[in-house]
């Protein structure tokens, strides 16, 4: 569960990045957070995650303050950032062993997921390889791979399908829905309105650092134009502030 | 002609960023102070050389020997504009960010090869400029030298550094090009490089023990540095014509010598340069994936401390350029600046004056500590422990592992390198000093508590400057302008051992070593209380 509470950030000052943001992401839902480019939704999960700290507000993972506990807090969250180019000079295998390490992930556990999840996104012969000879896509697979050695309650996923192929998108979909049905919280930030409509529990619209919509993608329909297509209730929200 | 000069901007461009750690964020004030902080160090390094060259002018002329001068100056500048040819040439032709962004344009092989070749003579000018310039200069004041012999050195200086770079170019673009039929590319590029670097030293030790500078005599010795510098000239072609152009300025055959020799070189550099380089280049990206099936060996548990530290050393081992500018100086200096102590012959004799010293004393040991000062500034694992991460760094905070774990696990690999100095120095000391096991026991326990302080404090420096936003590795190490605070930092230690060491002169050493020991402790104490209290607002700027 992620329970944000009047979160506001600023780079520069005067010009909030997120301005007064209030979410609660319950167990087993997965929402989506959409947003233009530069609408706050890196620097929501960047605050989220404990990377950033917020001017004001709190979050809580599992009623566990990012800032006051983050060890504890750290370990609720699984984190795939926007980047996938994580110390590639490791080969695949000594990143994920790496990363269970610091979630003190149990020998026999990480064998077998690994391997599970390996094959599932076609890569369990390139993990002895060194991650610089890695295309984009398979290198986003290993960070999503790593990121759920440890079971995460809360999955957060920040614009997770770029640069993965349909097949490999596909199975990140399915990952996501499973991850979910466990009751955990899986959320993460898109552009592409057809992954949230048929992903989501809930979405969320984010612009210029303010949330403008919340809600079921039935909701959202029903804000805008009877007939209107995805791209134009995107325009249509984001367009009227 | 015109698109080599744009490419070379781009390049210099690129190279020699200022201020590029927070575009946002940095003020124009941080960047005028920038410029100001490298303009104040230059011209303190040139205030330096030039104080030093007059005095051995001087010193030579008082024998009547100051033409010496001049071979012993050439020879230096060569062998510094060598050896920083070897250790920049590799990554400004092949592993520069900036080539990956203009293959794509229409541009041909030989232009970027020589775009390529203007910043790194660029780059050898500077180095020129700062060590070079004035002290021949200050030779052609002392000497009373015409208008003649200042054009005629200029012209010798511009062209001193090209042969060498020429030829370290063709041996780099060589390997490069080779190294492509090789399946563990990286390594094997690494393991040549450390050749030639071994090499170097190896000439270096060669010509330490032939030379023979004996303490006999002044005359003598004089000869003999002649004779040697006669002798390196043999294997470095521009250097006897360079010497001769300049102490013989109505001579004109030994500058058309060096001319020459520039020109067929730079031939022979286009005619095979055009032929490799550009394969080499696009050859030298990228390893290769190879299929192969997980066993059960790859999967291991380790504890998170000793997981995170090897994960540290793998990322510095296996990448060239931070293996070359951060390691490597960690052991290539100590050996550099004993080698001459440990000559064949004269090893006898320099044991015999080092008897005369005794350095278990309170000055004796604030000098070591001091000599490991200076030789834990050329350490560069700790100051870069943040900025080489670059846009990874933000994942410190991503794991629930605590930020003060972390800066312990970050500054270990520092610590480790730090040994090999430590030990070195240790070594030389028991080679030459009769001196007891707990004396050496002391020192060493010492040189390990100052590690410690040392490596907790460039740590916390790179932190409160990081530099994360770089297109090239070799950015973090070389276009750095924390490296100047690591500088100052142990230059300030430094001046507070010897400061001790002096105030204490006439204290039992035994004592002196009871208050050394407080001394350290508490400082490493305190330091660790600092970080561990702090460490939530030390990573701020890390996100
Ligand atoms: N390090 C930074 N310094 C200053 N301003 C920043 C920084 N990072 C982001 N911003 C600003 O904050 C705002 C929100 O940026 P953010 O990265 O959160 O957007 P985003 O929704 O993730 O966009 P995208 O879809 O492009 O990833 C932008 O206006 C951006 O310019
Ligand atoms: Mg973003």
């Amino acid at each position: 569960m992620i329970t944000i509470n009047h979160v506001s950030k600023s780079y520069v000052k005067g010009k909030k990045s997120v301005d007064n943001l209030n979410l609660e992401i319950k167990n087993g839902e997965i929402f989506g957070f959409l947003g233009p480019n530069g609408a706050g939704k890196t620097t929501t999960i960047k605050m989220i995650t404990g990377i950033l700290k917020p001017d004001e507000g709190e979050i809580l993972l599992d009623g566990k303050n990012i800032e006051k506990q983050p060890v504890d807090a750290k370990k609720t969250i699984g984190f795939v950032p926007d980047s996938p180019d994580m110390f590639l000079r490791l080969t695949g295998i000594e990143y994920l062993n790496f990363i269970a390490d610091m979630y003190e992930v149990p020998l026999e556990d990480r064998k077998e997921r690994i391997e599970k999840l390996a094959k599932r996104f076609e890569i369990e012969n390139d993990l002895g390889s060194s991650m610089q000879s890695y295309s984009h896509g398979m290198r986003q697979k290993i960070i999503v791979i790593s990121m759920l050695l440890h079971q995460p309650k809360n999955w957060i996923l920040d614009e997770p399908m770029t640069g993965l192929d349909p097949k490999s998108s596909f199975q990140l979909k399915e990952l996501m829905r499973e991850h979910a049905k466990k009751n955990n919280t899986v959320f993460f930030s898109t552009h592409v309105l057809e992954v949230a409509e048929k992903l989501c529990d809930r979405v969320g619209i984010i612009h210029k650092g303010n949330l403008i919509f919340v809600g079921t993608y039935e909701e959202l329909k029903s804000e805008v134009k009877e007939g209107s297509s995805l791209e134009e209730m995107f325009l249509e929200l984001t367009e009227n502030e | 002609m015109n698109k080599i000069w744009v490419l070379t901007k781009v390049f210099l461009k690129s190279s020699f960023q200022f201020g590029t750690e927070n575009k946002n964020t940095s003020s124009r004030l941080k960047k005028i102070a920038a410029k100001i902080g490298y303009g104040i160090l230059i011209l303190y390094l040139i205030g330096i050389f030039s104080f030093l060259s007059y005095q051995l002018i001087e010193t030579l002329r008082a024998f009547g020997q100051e033409t010496l001068f001049v071979g012993i100056f050439l020879l230096a500048l060569l062998l510094l504009i060598s050896i920083q040819t070897i250790f920049s040439a590799m990554n400004i032709f092949y592993f520069a960010k900036d080539i990956e962004q203009v293959l794509p344009l229409p541009i041909k092989p030989i232009e970027l090869l020589l775009a390529k070749l203007n910043v790194l003579i660029i780059s050898e000018y500077l180095i020129e400029f700062i060590f070079g310039l004035f002290p021949i200069f200050i030779y052609g004041y002392i000497t009373g030298a015409g208008i003649i012999y200042y054009i005629i050195s200029l012209v010798v200086l511009l062209l001193l550094p090209i042969v060498p770079i020429l030829f370290i170019t063709l041996v780099v673009m060589v390997i490069m090009r080779f190294s492509n039929l090789v399946k563990y590319k990286e390594r094997f590029q690494l393991f040549i490089n450390l050749a030639i670097i071994l090499l170097a030293i190896g000439l270096q030790f060669f010509f330490t023990s032939t030379g023979e500078v004996s303490n006999q005599e002044i005359l003598v010795t004089m000869t003999n540095v002649n004779g040697m510098v006669e002798n390196i000239g043999n294997y470095f072609l521009v250097l006897k014509p360079a010497i001769h152009a300049i102490i013989n300025t109505n001579e004109f055959i030994p500058l058309l010598q060096l001319i020459a020799f520039t020109l067929i070189s730079f031939i022979i550099f286009i005619f095979i340069g055009n032929k490799i380089y550009f394969k080499g280049v696009i050859g030298s990206r990228g390893t290769a994936l190879k299929k192969r099936k997980m066993k059960d060996k790859n999967y291991q548990e380790k504890d998170i401390g000793l997981s995170y530290v090897i994960k540290e050393f793998k990322l510095l081992i296996r990448n060239p350029i931070y293996f070359i500018q951060c390691i490597l100086p960690a052991f290539l200096m100590p050996v550099l600046l004993f080698l001459p102590f440990l000559g064949n012959d004269n090893g006898m004799d320099i044991r015999n004056i080092a008897g005369l010293f005794n350095i278990q004393s309170t000055l004796g040991i604030s000098i070591l500590l001091s000599i490991i000062s200076f030789l834990y500034s050329l350490n560069f694992i700790a100051i870069t422990g943040i900025s080489r991460d670059g846009e990874n760094a933000k994942f410190v905070k991503q794991i629930p592992v605590s930020l003060y774990d972390q800066y312990i696990y970050k500054i270990i690999p520092a610590v480790f390198v730090n040994f090999i100095p430590s030990l070195i120095l240790i070594g030389l000391v028991y080679y030459l000093f009769p001196v007891s096991i707990g004396f050496i026991v002391i020192i060493f326990l010492f040189t390990i508590l100052f590690s410690f302080i040392h490596s907790i404090w460039m740590l916390w420096i790179d932190l409160k400057r990081p530099k994360l936003n770089w297109n090239t590795e070799y950015a973090v190490v070389k276009q750095n302008m924390n490296m100047l605070f690591e500088f100052i930092f142990s230059f300030i230690c430094i001046a507070i051992f010897l400061l001790i060491g002096y105030l204490c002169m006439t204290i039992n050493e035994i004592i002196f070593i009871l208050i050394l020991t407080f001394i350290l402790t508490i400082a490493l104490l305190f330091s660790n209380r600092y970080i561990r209290k702090k460490q939530d607002i030390l990573f701020d700027k890390i996100n």
